[in-house]
């Protein structure tokens, strides 16, 4: 049950969005309402104005870019993100992030942008968008403006914004994402995307760190031996600081840091498989 | 008694629920969804202290709320009596909080001056709107003066530990035996070989998919209260409320179950909320309702297992079990559940020897109140904890021994000829072919290839195990005069009323309450069965204490092998009661008419018959009969068994633990049950399916954890894992059929049976992954990291 009073309205167009974003007190975009809406109900969250994002047409799709990369509409369910076949072939790792998320009904309304924006929640997209070198297209007060994946796990979007698309370099098929997922929550004790590409290799893990994180030190580490084997990838990892883990309930540093590296290494080894 | 012989043409079919259509669909109705005219809606603060004195609750700022209407604390119902326990600890002293009527007392409605527990209600709010009671609710302020807190069994009995019920002395609500301690304890001293073990059975949170609801209605013209509630026992509910809370007359209340989403044995009991809503709609006059959240349930509906235990199995070098001896330290919770200390004393302690004959046994059990929710029943409740401590015995003995685990438990089942077959505990097993069962799972689960398996496994990198665990659990209870004996203050029969209409429709009325059992779809197929006629014929009706015969609900997988013999047996007296008018119609002696397919005919003459329909029309207009036979087709049968059903069987899981990661996945699970004649396969598969996937979530991921200042930690679904469809292993399910023959279906418990066994042995099956590093025992949950360290050396012990 929500407990406060709130209003909600479906704007016409992006502009709109913005506007009403932008001169309302407590205004929150909803999208999938797969993180916002158990908030307001738990009460974690609060919100006075609910702008329902979710049917915008310059949300919704999955194109090629002229650059190479695809763009997915921030609205794009989990689900058509799941199995959309350039997706599956290009970029692997997100297709298989996005399918990792919940069950079939959070799949279907839980959106891309959404997924990517959940503060707070460990999901499965940011860390899949930040090993595919990924960019977030971001619609504010002040025009469009794009930043990294990395930069969006870190910063979150700017007060006033609407995140509008995820560009992703399309690669693949040199590409995998591995998951041990929360016995509860379905989210991520910890998971592990990587992407295989001309300049080397790119490793990001969740759920086992404070957030989605690229980590350049393991990266360095494999390029500098080259070996992905087990064993080389789990040594990579346990030279990172053991404060890089975050413990959760039942789960210790030590064991989420060794869990990251067996991740990491099953990753590596299927997106060399199909590379 | 006699099982039944002959055809079945509609009892033991697999026909489809015809519950599941509208479940599905969302059409059934919920207490959540009754909306009587004028509604008010009350929440429920509970405490926020495990174990605090309250020194004031400060009421005007919520009393001033828009919408509040009532806002009421303890005080408010000074006079009205606490709930009683009615299941104690048989046989022994026991001690519990006071009730005036010299009952044991379990809890007041609301708590005024000491909290025990997280969710005690302390204070309630009734409001237009449920979004009013809970913002009021928000606004309420209590001053509590805190108090030092206990959460377990053994700490809560050690000198020097908080008290929390002045009428019980070191918190010991009792300390209950059964076996024989000096011959136990000889058989150990002297035995070949003895192993032990420290057990923790840990505490789970039930978790059916509807929490508890309640509404009240009381009619000022009548003088007359209505409860609506999700409850498996409406009869009882409305004696121990009417005569034993309220203190109204019994011809007051009427207590009405609608459709329940599940249970498990939580909706069986007295809760405060079910006398609140009625107290408040009187005073208010107007219907009160309450419909708990999740977070809600797990800080005040009852949960399940909780026991410590040290456990020693004492045998000969050559696999003989010689004796087995239980310590307990049982965690009651804050306050005695309805039923709660009957349930962790005996169902518990007389069950420890399970399939294998044992010459010494011994169990005590330490029941004791701690500031936790209290204890109740969860599926396969007492059973499974005791099935837990002998199967992992037996495992432990044969490593200790180096014989096959299956080997072992083989030489020790209980032989087909002893039946009946007294265990030494107090339970006498009705019948059985262990041997049979055992063997049958066995060869099922392909148990003589899985050292081809494990070999194949590691290749993979995984370590392959096997877990066997057999059970007997005691159901159909029960006979009212030996559960008295037991501890039980009330009767344990049950009953059916079967109307015949004149159209030839049948109406079978059970005083039973279903709470997912598809009660409607079998006691449909037994009544039709009986007369031979088509089951969509029959309908079902139940809950509703104004139109049911009396009866005492749905519990210990007792409605098959309670309820349905009582509609076996009524439509047997319509039956000859149809013979007896039959002869009248048909012009010939009675005994030569003949009852057969639905009909009577006149015996070596068919074409002298009347149909059922016929009958039920004759009878109805009554023209024609002799003074001897009454008008109309209405019977009921009440069903007192003469002692309880005891299925049993064997359960095999093979599990593959991951050597990088430790995670445990139960890839085959084998199950052969005996549950007697069954009446709907369909149904008790999805019964069978549904207890092994329970049981392994107390294996591999439940636990309800409290912190040391007693708040529950795992207080909603993100936080409590329970078992998915997506971590239902492969089944291979099969059974053997052994009747009863204590009651005339030859039915025997079927509903929580196989919850029993698969904590056993999921854990025997990871303990056998690991056994080469010298693993003994892991405790539950048994999660990866727990895993991942013992397959690292590391001890958790």
């Amino acid at each position: 049950m929500i407990l406060t009073e709130l209003d909600y309205v479906r704007p016409a167009g992006l502009d709109e969005a913005l506007a009403l974003l932008a001169g309302t007190r407590g205004a929150r975009v909803l999208a999938g309402g797969q993180s916002l809406l158990p908030d307001l109900r738990s009460g974690a969250d609060t919100a006075r104005l609910l702008i329902d994002v979710r049917r915008l047409a310059e949300l919704r799709g999955i194109t090629r870019t002229g650059t190479g990369e695809l763009r997915i509409g921030a609205a794009t369910p989990l689900a058509d993100l799941a199995a959309d076949p350039e997706v599956l072939a290009r970029a692997p790792e997100l297709a298989a992030a996005a399918r990792a998320n919940g069950d079939p009904q959070v799949r279907n309304l839980g959106t891309a942008g959404g997924n990517l924006l959940a503060a707070g929640r460990p999901t499965d997209l940011p860390v899949a968008a930040i090993a595919a070198g990924a960019r977030v297209e971001l619609a504010g007060p002040g025009g469009r403006r794009t930043a990294t994946a990395e930069e969006l796990a870190a910063a979150g979007a700017p007060p006033g914004s609407i995140l509008t698309a995820l560009l992703v370099p399309a690669t693949g098929p040199a590409a995998a994402f591995e998951k041990t997922a929360d016995r509860a929550t379905r989210y991520p004790v910890c998971a592990a995307a990587v992407r295989i590409t001309a300049d080397g290799v790119r490793v990001a893990v969740t759920g086992a760190t404070a957030r989605a994180l690229r980590l350049r030190d393991v990266e360095r580490r494999l390029a500098a031996g080259g070996d992905h084997s087990t064993e080389a990838v789990l040594a990579a990892f346990r030279a990172e600081p053991r404060s890089l883990f975050v413990p959760g309930p039942g789960t210790s540093a030590e064991y989420l840091g060794h869990l990251a590296g067996v991740l990491t290494a099953r990753a590596l080894a299927r997106a060399a498989a199909s590379a | 008694m006699t099982a039944p012989t002959g055809e079945h043409r509609v009892l033991g079919q697999p026909l489809d629920s015809r519950e599941d259509p509208q479940l599905l669909r969302g059409e059934a109705t919920y207490v959540a969804d009754i909306d009587l005219p004028g509604t008010a809606h009350m929440a429920i603060l509970g405490s926020t202290h495990a174990h605090a004195r309250i020194l004031d609750i400060g009421t005007k700022a919520a009393e001033a709320m828009p919408g509040v209407l009532k806002v009421a604390t303890a005080q408010d119902f000074a006079d009205v009596m606490p709930l009683p326990c009615i299941w104690i600890p048989g046989g022994v002293e026991s001690h519990f909080p006071p009730h005036p009527y010299g009952l044991p007392g379990a809890r007041p409605v609301l708590t005024g001056d000491t909290v025990r527990h997280v969710g005690d209600p302390i204070a309630v709010v009734v409001a237009e709107t449920p979004r009013e009671a809970a913002a009021a609710l928000a606004a309420l302020h209590v001053e509590y003066e805190p108090l030092p807190v206990v959460t377990r069994a053994d700490e809560a009995l050690a000198p020097g530990a908080p008290q929390l019920h002045e009428a019980v002395p070191g918190n010991l609500n009792a300390y209950w035996t059964c076996g024989d301690k000096d011959r136990t304890d000889a058989a150990i001293a002297a035995a070949e070989v003895t192993v032990e073990l420290d057990l923790v059975n840990q505490r789970t949170v039930n978790s059916p998919i509807e929490p508890r609801g309640a509404v009240g209605h009381y009619d000022p013209a009548t003088g007359d209260y209505t409860l609506y509630a999700s409850t498996q026992g409406p009869h009882n509910h409305r004696f121990l409320l009417s005569a034993l809370v309220l203190g109204i007359p019994f011809n007051k209340l009427r207590v009405i179950a609608p459709t329940v989403g599940g249970s498990f044995g939580t909706k069986g009991y007295l809760y405060p909320d079910m006398a609140l809503v009625l107290l408040l709609s009187k005073e208010l006059g107007r219907p009160v309702k309450w419909v708990d959240t999740r977070t809600g349930l797990m800080n005040s509906t009852v949960q399940g297992r909780d026991h410590r235990q040290h456990v020693t199995l004492a045998g000969t070098r050559d696999g003989r079990i010689t004796a087995v001896r239980c310590t307990s330290w049982a965690n009651l919770g804050a306050y005695p559940s309805t039923i709660g200390p009957g349930v962790a004393t005996a169902l518990m302690g007389r069950s420890i020897t399970g399939m294998y004959q044992i010459d010494a046994a011994f169990c005590e059990v330490h029941a004791a109140f701690t500031n936790t929710v209290p204890l109740g029943a969860q599926r396969g409740s007492g059973r499974a904890e005791a099935a837990f401590l002998m199967e992992r015995l037996v495992d432990r003995y044969a490593a200790e021994i180096g014989m096959d685990p299956a080997e072992v438990r083989r030489r020790n089942l209980v032989p087909a000829e002893k039946f009946p077959y007294a265990n030494g505990l107090g339970w006498t097993y009705d019948s059985g072919n262990y041997r049979e069962n055992f063997d049958k799972a066995l060869e099922l689960a392909g148990y003589a290839d899985m050292p081809a398996r494990k070999a194949e496994a590691r290749t993979r990198g995984k370590r392959l195990g096997v877990g066997l665990a057999t059970y007997v659990a005691v159901c159909g209870v029960g006979p009212s005069t030996r559960m008295s004996q037991e501890g039980m203050l009330g009767g344990t029969w049950e009953s059916a009323n079967i109307r015949v209409h004149p159209t030839g429709e049948v109406a079978v009325t059970v005083g039973s309450a279903s709470t997912g059992q598809s009660h409607h779809t079998v006691f449909a197929q037994v009544a039709a069965d009986e007369f031979g006629i088509d089951p969509a014929q029959v309908r079902v009706y139940q809950g509703d204490t104004l139109k049911a015969p009396y009866g005492q609900g749905t519990y210990g997988s007792r409605s098959y092998s309670m309820a349905a013999p009582a509609v076996a047996l009524t439509a047997r007296k319509i039956k000859a009661k149809m013979v007896r008018a039959g002869a009248v119609f048909l012009g010939v002696p009675e005994d030569r008419v003949v009852y057969a397919d639905g009909r009577i005919h006149e015996a070596g003459n068919p074409a002298n018959a009347k149909t059922f329909a016929e009958l039920a029309m004759a009878m109805w207009y009554g023209w024609g009969l002799p003074p001897q036979i009454e008008p109309a087709l209405d019977e009921t049968t009440h069903f007192d068994p003469p002692d309880f059903n005891y299925p049993f069987g064997t359960h095999v899981a093979v599990v593959e633990v991951d050597e990088l990661t430790g995670e445990t996945e139960v890839v085959a699970y084998t199950a052969v049950d005996d549950a007697g004649n069954i009446g709907n396969p369909a149904i008790v598969r999805g019964q069978i399916e549904g207890s092994i996937l329970h049981g392994l979530g107390q294996a591999l991921m439940e636990a309800a954890v409290y912190d040391a200042e007693g708040r529950l930690l795992t207080s909603d679904l993100t936080r409590y894992a329970l078992p998915r469809a997506t971590d239902a292993p492969f089944f291979l399910l099969d059974k053997t059929v052994t009747p009863s023959p204590h009651n005339p279906l030859g039915a025997k418990g079927a509903g929580e049976i196989a919850t029993v066994p698969p904590a056993a042995a999921v854990t025997n099956a990871v303990v056998d992954a690991l056994s080469d590093l010298g693993v003994q025992h892991i405790d539950m949950p048994l999660t990866p990291e727990k895993v991942w360290r013992r397959l690292r050396g590391e001890d958790d012990q």
